[in-house]
């Protein structure tokens, strides 16, 4: 009998022009968040699962932003895993800066797809729905339960996505292990992650007329002087756990990091880092600003946890009595990790060595992902997908192989976490 | 004090409680610009020309922005006047922080109260209601008086002062210009400094919030941007002498009425960072961030040499580049011209104060008259919280300046019968 993994791969290596249609239709699908509508999105995939013939439910608390849930149950005793994926994307910026047909053009040009999301996270969710479908197809030689969620609202925080399912659909969501596809490049599975703390800062001052600068401070002007103060946060010394530091020692994981997030990333992986994402202060050009409001995007690594950042937060806000702040990311979101040598780790290494050559290593990552609700809740979570190069920029793209890589990756994976005891695939 | 004078006063006088209503009903009509929708207020404006039967007609090249324009001639030949105000106001401040609504128009403690209460509805209330005074008495006054209330001055005017001067400017330019902006009583604007409105806009390639190595941040190379453009505040200025003569004599009263410092500012470069803005979400790296900076520019300085030095600034940032918005050179009338005159005349004779001729911080659409050699005098009340929370005008003081406006504009006029 052909060993699963083989039939797997020869099921994608046979479905390779429909899989980037399917691909290249969803990328086409509009979903920026914000504004965050992802219903059509939503429908793009159900569309998928009914002719496939798979049942699924639609959880929508919000009625704009639908998430899907499927499971499948082998009737076999075995662990159970969840797959994950968000359908939303970051928003696509100003039209005229993208080539190749725009943000939604799904074009592909020297084989790469080209389009707002194809990367984060458009890539990975298709892979979990072909994944799903797949193994469903021979849920005969598996154990165990696979279940699929595609979630709306990755981007702001999940709150009505994957932290709506945990908090109302625990026991068909939490799993036993959760495979994501979110970039992580073909070099690192990701194990944990940083942690984003997120502050509104709002600098307030009397205002006046533009032309005399003597009757009231500036606020636009304190906000220069805020962003250089914060800077302190990024000097920050982290206290790592053993198995993260040991693991963040290693030169092959800092190469690893290095090679697939840029130069640099290891560095980043243990330092707090600072992004003022948005600044917006002043009402007219000739009126003295009496408000600006920066949105600033902390990310903590494993080891400093967010009381610590808000007791320095408030000895920078000292200096500045003009100035107030809010919170707005979770408040008990911590950086987060799971074991660095789990099972389902070493699976997803075998995998991508079969499928690519490139056996990845274990990282800690900069960027949130929805994988933190597992981890948070004690179940392991790793994540394999694309290159995370283009996303968020304009001409956002993924390699057409890549792709079809990181689907292969995720099904032999999956099939091999829900082989029966004592059977490989 | 002829008899002329004396029935005018006599007339505002009698007007006292309508005048009032007229101010308190113009700030309820609310016209912040932007958007620059001042039908509204510029309805409450002709209706208390229509009842006076003065002549007027709106004129409207943007059917949402109606200026409106009237003339009236003297019995005898003499210079033609012109009043200029205008509609439209800021937008509100900080609505939150105001203690009654922006907008209310509230009568209380003897002040009118609201957004445009000071700048300028006080001022085209007043100049309003000066032209249909003199109305009533031109058979018995020389000359031309022309009345231009306009409706987008806090957008440098291409609806209202300047289409009136490219489109009808044998109507509106005159002789003289009477401007009723607010400042202090106790001050003549001759002269005022020249915006230059400069918008810069950063370009990166911009990238997920996590990955700060991956790009640089648009708005990280603007805050350090702001900071370096700090330096044109620096640049060295040679006053003419009318000016240096007029801001060293009436420095106390500058920094008296505008709040010290304001006699320093008049003479240097300042800048104003006014809007700065950047990023699309907080999650990502900015690949654009827009900064526009109001530089008001001192007489003697060029805004050709300024635009230059700005750009030497800006050239230090691969990923900016500027445009200019607006630029203008600073201009200045005479400051012992005959208006000047009459105006310090009046109000010591209404009001007892000693007016001293100074230039102005603030741009008033005055200056467009300037640029056609046209004299221009701006005098009006104290400008008390202009953009700011609880802007207000004092009742008591309006009507002193409402009067030497009243004075100043019939005098004027008069002159030709004694010339």
């Amino acid at each position: 009998m052909t060993p699963l993994a083989d039939i797997l791969l020869a099921a994608i290596n046979d479905r390779r022009a429909e899989l980037i249609t399917l691909l290249q239709g969803f990328v086409r699908t509009p979903t920026a968040n914000p504004p965050g509508e992802t219903r059509r999105g939503a429908a793009y995939l159900e569309a998928f699962l009914r002719r496939c013939g798979l049942a699924y439910r639609v959880i929508a608390p919000m009625p704009d932003m639908p998430n899907l849930l499927a499971t499948f149950d082998t009737q076999r005793p075995g662990p159970h895993l969840v797959l994950n994926g968000h359908i939303d994307v970051f928003p696509p910026g100003r039209d005229e800066r993208w080539r190749h047909g725009g943000p939604w053009s799904g074009t592909i040009e020297n084989g790469r797809l080209y389009g707002r999301g194809t990367a984060d996270m458009k890539c990975g969710t298709i892979a979990s729905f072909v994944t799903y479908a797949l193994l469903h197809e021979h849920r005969d030689q598996l154990a165990g339960r696979l279940t699929l969620t595609a979630v709306s609202d990755e981007e702001t925080g999940g709150k009505w996505g994957t932290g709506y399912l945990f908090e109302n659909h625990r026991d068909e969501v939490a799993g036993d292990c959760c495979l994501n596809g979110e970039p992580s490049s073909a070099h690192t599975v990701r194990y944990g992650e940083k942690t984003p703390h997120w502050l509104i800062f709002r600098v307030k001052t009397r205002g006046a007329h533009g032309a005399y600068v003597h009757m009231s401070a500036s606020a636009n002007k304190i906000a220069t002087r805020l962003m250089a103060a914060l800077e302190d946060l990024t000097d920050i010394r982290p206290e790592m756990p053993q198995a993260v530091a040991r693991n963040l020692a290693d030169p092959a994981v800092r190469k690893a990091l290095d090679d697939g997030l840029g130069e640099g990333a290891a560095g980043l992986v243990q330092k707090v880092s600072l992004n003022i994402g948005m600044i917006d202060g002043g009402l007219k050009t000739n009126m003295i600003p009496s408000e600006c409001k920066l949105e600033a995007d902390i990310r903590l690594p494993v080891g400093v946890t967010k009381q610590r950042i808000r007791a320095e937060v408030t000895r920078i806000l000292k200096d500045f009595p003009e100035v107030s702040v809010e919170e707005i990311s979770h408040p008990h979101d911590e950086a987060n990790w799971c074991d660095p040598e789990g099972h389902m780790l070493q699976l997803i290494q075998e995998a991508a060595h079969r499928v690519s050559g490139v056996r990845p290593v274990p990282v800690i990552t900069l960027a949130a992902t929805d994988a933190r609700f597992w981890r948070q809740s004690g179940v392991p979570a790793y994540i394999y997908g694309c290159s995370p190069d283009l996303m968020g920029t304009y001409d956002e793209a993924v390699g057409v192989d890549e792709f079809l890589n990181v689907v292969r990756v995720h099904a032999l994976a999956a099939a091999a976490f829900l082989a029966p005891e004592g059977k490989g695939i | 004090m002829s008899d002329l004078r004396r029935r005018l006063l006599a007339m505002i006088d009698a007007d006292r409680d309508a005048l009032v209503d007229l101010l308190s009903r113009l700030v309820r009509a609310r016209s912040p610009n932007p958007p620059g929708d001042t039908r509204a207020a510029a309805a409450v404006l002709a209706g208390w020309l229509e009842v006076r039967g003065a002549p007027y007609r709106v004129v409207a090249c943007n059917p949402t922005m109606p200026n409106l324009i009237g003339s009236i001639e003297g019995a005898r030949a003499g210079p033609h006047l012109v009043l200029n105000g205008h509609i439209d106001t800021f937008p509100p401040v900080a609505a939150e922080r105001w203690t009654d609504d922006p907008f209310s128009g509230r009568i209380l403690d003897d002040k009118v109260w609201g957004t445009g209460s000071s700048d300028m509805k006080q001022g085209t209330a007043s100049l309003v209601a000066v032209y249909g005074w003199l109305h009533a008495l031109k058979a018995e006054i020389g000359g031309r008086l022309t009345l231009t209330a306009v409706s987008d001055e806090e957008t440098f005017g291409p609806n209202g002062a300047r289409y009136l001067l490219e489109h009808h400017s044998s109507e509106v330019l005159g002789d003289c210009l009477l401007n009723a902006e607010p400042g202090a009583p106790t001050t003549v604007r001759f002269a005022e400094k020249a915006p230059l409105w400069i918008g810069i806009d950063i370009e990166t390639v911009g990238a997920h919030g996590a990955y700060p190595h991956k790009s640089p941040s648009a708005t990280r190379i603007a805050a350090a941007l702001i900071e370096d453009l700090a330096a044109i505040e620096e640049t060295d200025v040679e006053l003419p002498p009318a000016l240096a003569r007029a801001i060293a004599n009436g420095a106390p009263e500058i920094d008296r009425i505008h709040l010290a410092g304001a006699a320093a500012n008049m003479g240097r470069v300042t800048l104003n960072i006014g809007t700065w803005n950047g990023g699309m979400l907080v999650n990502m790296l900015p690949g654009h961030s827009r900064i526009e900076a109001d530089i008001r520019l001192p007489w003697g300085v060029s805004p050709t040499a300024m635009v230059a030095k700005v750009g030497k600034i800006v050239a230090r940032y691969s990923h900016a580049s500027m445009r200019v918005i607006s630029s203008q050179a600073p201009e200045w009338s005479d400051p012992d011209h005959i208006m000047v005159d009459l105006i310090r005349r009046n109000a010591h004779e209404i009001a007892g104060l000693n007016v001293r001729p100074i230039p102005s911080l603030a741009g008033t659409d005055a200056r467009l008259w300037r640029q056609r050699g046209v004299p221009a005098f701006t005098y009006g009340t104290t400008a008390t919280n202009v953009a700011m929370p609880d802007e207000h005008t004092d009742i008591n003081e309006w009507l002193g300046v409402v009067k030497t406006h009243a004075l100043s504009a019939l005098d004027y006029l008069s002159r030709g019968a004694t010339k």
